[in-house]
């Protein structure tokens, strides 16, 4: 009985190992292959397309043949920095970190290699306190104003507002902005915090009686859950609006945003001209200008809402509409 | 390999008060204290915002290091009396804190690239004489805290952890050491959050996700490798602090040879879970067999 039980262990064990050794991806590459890493945070669609449109975007414009690795680290700190430490020490030739507590650590660890930071928050001031100038960066935000602005104009009537937001690093001077925007709009933006996915689900069904729409910034953790807000949004017949494509196309309403591809079209160009050679100091920090309506059919109707208004307020402010 | 040496020994520098400390929790007193995660970011969230205000380093961190005490007397606090289980206690702590350091931070975000920190005119200089400076804060600190564990102090809060009903007989007010151990605790996590932002950059209010469970299975892995060689059943303050740091490096070099061997990430958890199983199996032997449990 004892053997038998340690041969199920030890069979147990080896078909462990060889999950393990089947999970190695072993990978050479060639010595005028130019290599970068790409530092993702954690899984989420709106960053598997700044992912796509970086690398395919690279692999066309660049003059060199050029290796990708994207590595994940799922959430976690201790993942994230062993990532970008071992990025660093294999001298991968550019070092793209998404999101900005990512450009944070590789901004504080890496020293030498260049960095391409893709929708962070990282300013022209803090490039420049820095010992070694080696960052250029891509920013996604959206003005907050430009968005209230849009829904103004859609909802003229509109006066109450419910903003649900996170607690992510960036999402808190937008929602300041967005208040004060509303106030000079006569709209009053309500913000409510859901610092883990867990409250959403409450706080969707504990929205404010008077409340006439829900919205969401560009905020990671809330477009995780919006098909919460959806069905709220729905019993409530009221629009729920966002600022990305991906929330639309899980379901929202409508949205002002950029294409998160475009974040990594962006920083491909980026990209492409330091490994030409140019310093990447002397690049500047990309701002996303090209904004487009992303409507959602399917939603508006249950929300009772009419695609008319929107499509004619992005008529009149000249945005592009996307039907999703 | 240098490469290699130099990430794990980096890695391990800063994490090895947080281990030390949840050591100290989960040996002496007995008790999984999931506070740690709220105190990582506590300690991280004082220094930043203190410093950004342009308090000085050392004051900032004197304040991150108090600030990690006075939440492990809050949670010692919540189980004044055994009233409430230390997981439980220290998971409500936890939610507290979490409220607590957006409140202190501002914002759940704080950038230290282009502040004076303890260890920027060190990293200034160079790498190596900027780990050499962190190492030292971490010496000090461990070394405070071992002389404490080999006290008469740290003797008193392992019987608090083992038989409090006995030192209540013996007239000691085991209040006191439950408020002090979980003090002393806390402090060695803030300490780990306070440097750690230091040397990564900026304070995040998610910066201790997972902290504690990470902490935990480094120590239950470095006492069990241990355990094989001294075959001792029971641990002392020397041979719990190097467990834990065993633990710790056995952690970081699985985690990094793993990812040097170009694993996907997304596999990273488990993968690393299955080789510390192998760890575990090589370094241990069976001590029950059969039925005869």
């Amino acid at each position: 009985m004892k053997i038998l039980t340690r041969t199920i262990e030890l069979l147990l064990l080896s078909a462990m190992l060889a999950c393990l050794l089947i999970s190695l991806a072993g990978c050479g590459s060639s010595s005028h292959e130019k290599k970068v890493g790409i530092v993702v945070p954690l899984e989420n669609k709106a960053l598997d397309e700044i992912v796509a449109g970086f690398t395919e975007t690279l692999r066309k414009t660049s003059s060199v043949p050029v290796k990708f690795k994207i590595a994940n680290a799922q959430g976690d700190m201790n993942v994230q920095r062993a990532i970008i430490q071992q990025m660093r020490d294999e001298k991968y030739d550019i070092i793209a970190p998404i999101g900005t507590v990512a450009t944070q650590m590789s901004a504080a660890l890496i020293q030498q290699q260049p960095i391409i930071s893709l929708a962070a928050n990282f300013s022209q001031q803090d490039r420049l306190q820095r010992k070694t100038c080696n960052i250029a960066v891509v920013h996604d935000e959206i003005s907050p104003r430009q968005t209230i602005a849009f829904i103004h104009e859609v909802y003229p009537q509109l006066t109450q507002l419910t903003l649900v937001h996170s607690a992510s690093d960036k999402i808190f001077p937008e929602v300041k902005a967005a208040v004060e925007a509303g106030k000079e709009m006569g709209i009053n933006i309500q913000p409510v915090m859901v610092p883990t996915l867990n409250e959403l689900y409450s706080v969707a069904n504990a929205l404010p009686q008077n409340t006439q729409g829900i919205l969401v910034l560009k905020d990671i953790l809330i477009a995780s859950g919006i098909s919460t807000l959806e069905i709220a949004a729905q019993k409530h017949h009221i629009p729920l609006i966002t600022a990305d494509q991906g929330s639309v196309q899980d379901g929202a309403a409508f949205a002002l945003g950029v294409h998160e591809r475009e974040i990594g079209v962006e920083g491909a160009k980026l990209a492409a001209a330091v490994l030409s050679g140019q310093p990447v100091c002397s690049l500047p920090i990309v701002d996303m200008k090209r904004l487009t309506v992303f409507m959602n059919t399917a939603a508006l109707a249950k929300e009772n809402q009419s695609p008319a208004a929107i499509q004619a307020a992005a008529k009149k402010l000249n945005y592009k509409i996307e039907m999703e | 390999m240098l490469d290699l040496l130099n990430v794990i020994i980096t890695q391990s520098i800063p994490f090895m008060l947080l281990a030390f400390g949840i050591s100290i929790s989960y040996n002496v007193l007995r008790a999984t204290d999931m506070t740690i995660d709220g105190s990582f970011v506590l300690g991280a969230a004082i220094f930043a915002r203190l410093v950004t205000l342009g308090f000085s380093p050392p004051v900032a961190a004197t304040a991150a290091l108090l600030g990690g005490a006075l939440a492990g007397m809050m949670v010692a606090t919540i189980q004044r009396g055994g009233r409430v289980d230390p997981l439980l206690a220290g998971v409500l702590a936890t939610f507290i804190l979490s409220s607590l350091n957006l409140i202190l931070m501002g914002k759940p975000n704080i950038n230290l690239l282009s502040q004076t920190t303890l260890v920027s005119f060190a990293f200034a200089q160079s790498n190596t004489m900027g780990w050499i400076v962190t190492g030292l804060y971490t010496v000090i600190l461990c070394a405070i805290a071992y002389s404490l564990m080999r006290s008469h102090f740290g003797l008193s809060l392992r019987a608090f952890g083992n038989n409090p009903a006995l030192l209540k007989r013996l007239g000691k007010n085991i209040e006191r050491y439950r408020l002090l151990g979980f003090a002393l605790t806390n402090l060695l996590a803030a300490a780990a959050g306070c440097l750690t932002a230091q040397t990564v950059g900026y304070a995040d209010i998610g910066m201790g996700l997972g902290m504690t469970l990470t902490g935990i299975g480094a120590i239950i892995l470095g006492q069990q490798i241990l355990r094989s060689v001294t075959k001792q059943p029971h641990f002392r303050s020397g041979a719990e602090f190097i467990a834990c740091l065993i633990g710790v490096i056995l952690y970081f070099f699985s985690l990094n040879a793993l990812l040097r061997l170009d694993i996907d990430p997304i596999y990273l958890k488990m993968i690393l879970g299955i080789v510390l199983i192998f760890f575990l199996r090589a370094a241990v032997k069976p001590t029950l067999s059969g039925n005869a449990s």
